[in-house]
């Protein structure tokens, strides 16, 4: 009797959940392709999750699923989409302007309205310790990002009672979209996305040439793999578990997470970039922003950094390697001494510290900074940084 | 069995029948007391009636304007709460940046800041023009709120770092391990 009652139970709550959540069809198209095809997507405000066709064909195959929407406010915000594919010749053009620019978003629906929690608008204060990380711990903080939003989302939004009481949101006062726009790509299609308040997903290992300009958001990939890529990003999040090859332009990228990175050239302003391991011949030239360099790989060859402004924090190789500074204006904590570089009139910069190659074990490469108004932050596995 | 009503009438006993005396004064009475029955029951049911619909009327209209109001209220909790933020954040960046001015010396440096946060000025207020049509939504207050912190703490992150390199010790050095 108690199973039934259990069985009747789930039964009741997996029916009341599918009336609540209602799966819509938005755009489902498809088009033939061949090695000359080439794509581009035109977003604003839409969410797309980009993965591998293995049939030469592009999929466009968007539906969206409302949770405690009425029907009405359903229409509306269908009606409020817009999508169309068309091939002409060798080209595919996306345009679509759509709801949301998360593949979740979260509207809340009570009595006395929403409240801000006080945390959510506390400073983000830099941890005055920070630790070596593993190139997988940054892969587990990438994967896992949009996990924590919502554990995010839930800590920082309260609703208030009839007497003005902050509470817990209840899970039946939160409306829900979940967007799910797949496009499944063949790895030949060279691709160029420009997007606007979008989020831009790749599920699979790409190696299609690929174009991006994206302007308020996120960015998420796995591996990302061609010499040609060129991607510009501002205002957003980025995070790639593996680059290899091409031209990166990041400009106020607050959350950086980058698993691996060769033969890649990065610009960067005003942004906060982790990266897990440099593996080979990159490049970054910035201004003011602050870098974390976790690890480096056995045979990452050279690594080079021109900045302004920049604050960058470097976990030493575990082989052997060499490492030359030159600064102008700048500062260099190294495993707690401290090494000064005054400005010169000519702006001028001199060496402030070069560390040899011991030569008695593999040599995985040489580090080069080349830094002016700068702070940088050297250790083996643990440094502390000057909050001031 | 079909028969001509007009027959009926061509019998003389019936024509010889007479009404009594009274009958016209009696039905006259009878009429004026089931006119005035009806009369009274009709003006009850009238006001029924009418107390009905304004009840109606104004229930839903109270329903309504309560729900209408309710839901102004939570609309506009949100916004105004979201401008006490607004100002708050702002009247902090103001000062930030009257901070920022008396210690950078480098014309540069104030020029990108400058661009940077016209910039991110710009994107608020296009995206405060979208929360107006959608107050509920927590991405665009979310977005907002980030701007605004954003332009806070690159402000105070650059500050500080002027702080540690104004504070070094006054000489050159250099390392060769």
């Amino acid at each position: 009797m108690r199973v039934l009652s259990f069985k009747l139970a789930l039964m009741m709550f997996i029916t009341s959940f599918s009336i609540q959540a209602q799966k819509h069809k938005v755009y489902v198209k498809n088009f033939e392709t061949d090695k000359n095809t080439t794509a581009i997507f035109n977003l604003e405000n839409t969410t797309i999750a980009i993965e591998t066709s293995f049939d030469g064909n592009v999929y466009f195959d968007y539906h969206i699923e409302f949770e405690n929407y009425s029907k009405k406010e359903i229409s509306k915000l269908l009606e409020a989409i817009n999508i169309e594919a068309v091939k002409f010749e060798d080209n595919i053009t996306l345009k679509a302007t759509s709801i949301t620019k998360s593949q979740t978003s979260y509207s809340i629906d009570t009595k006395n309205g929403i409240t801000l929690d006080s945390d959510f608008l506390g400073n983000k204060n830099d941890k005055k310790e920070v630790f070596r990380k593993s190139r997988d711990s940054i892969i587990t903080e990438i994967k896992d990002y949009h996990k924590t939003s919502i554990k995010k989302f839930f800590n920082f939004f309260k609703t208030l009672d009839d007497s003005g009481n902050k509470k817990d949101i209840r899970r039946g006062d939160v409306k829900i979209i979940r967007s799910q726009f797949i496009i499944k790509m063949p790895p030949f299609v060279k691709l160029t996305i420009n997007a606007k308040d979008s989020q831009i997903i790749f599920n699979d290992d790409i190696t299609n040439e690929l174009h991006l300009v994206l302007k308020n958001g996120s960015f998420k990939a796995k591996m990302l793999a061609n010499p040609f890529n060129n991607l510009k990003v501002e205002n957003a999040t980025f995070l790639a578990e593996n680059i290899s090859g091409g031209n990166y332009t990041l400009n106020n990228v607050s959350n950086g997470l980058i698993g691996s990175l060769e033969k890649v050239k990065i610009v960067s302003e005003f942004s906060k970039i982790e990266i897990g391991e440099i593996a080979k011949e990159t490049i970054i030239t910035d201004f003011n922003s602050k870098y974390w360099f976790y690890n480096f790989s056995t045979d990452f060859k050279r690594f080079d950094v021109f900045s302004e402004y920049s604050k960058l924090k470097m976990f030493y190789p575990k082989l052997d390697f060499s490492f030359s500074a030159f600064g102008n204006n700048t500062i260099h904590y190294v495993d707690g001494n401290i090494i000064t570089m005054q400005p010169s009139r000519k702006g001028e910069k001199f060496k402030m510290m070069e560390q040899k190659m011991k030569g008695n074990e593999l040599f995985s490469g040489h580090i080069n900074f080349d830094i002016i108004h700068g702070i940088i932050y050297t250790a083996t596995d643990s440094l502390k940084t000057i909050n001031k | 069995m079909k028969r001509d009503i007009k027959s009926l009438f061509k019998n003389p006993d019936l024509l010889k029948k007479k009404l009594p005396a009274l009958h016209r004064e009696e039905f006259i009475e009878k009429l004026n007391a089931v006119k005035s029955k009806d009369s009274k029951k009709l003006s009850t049911y009238s006001i029924v009636k009418v107390a009905a619909f304004i009840i109606l009327f104004f229930s839903i209209g109270y329903t309504f304007f309560n729900e209408f109001s309710k839901k102004n209220i939570n609309e506009i909790a949100i916004e105004v709460q979201l401008k006490v933020v607004e100002q708050e954040f702002l009247k902090n960046i103001n000062q930030e940046w009257d901070s920022f001015l008396a210690i950078a010396e480098d014309k540069m440096l104030i020029k990108r800041y400058e661009e940077k946060l016209k910039s991110l000025d710009n994107d608020y207020k296009e995206t405060s023009l979208k929360f107006k049509n959608n107050t509920n939504n927590v991405l665009l207050i979310e977005s907002l709120v980030e701007n605004l912190q954003n332009r806070l703490q690159l402000l105070t992150d650059i500050q500080q770092h002027i702080k540690i390199l104004n504070n070094k010790s006054q000489k050159n050095e250099s390392i060769i391990i």
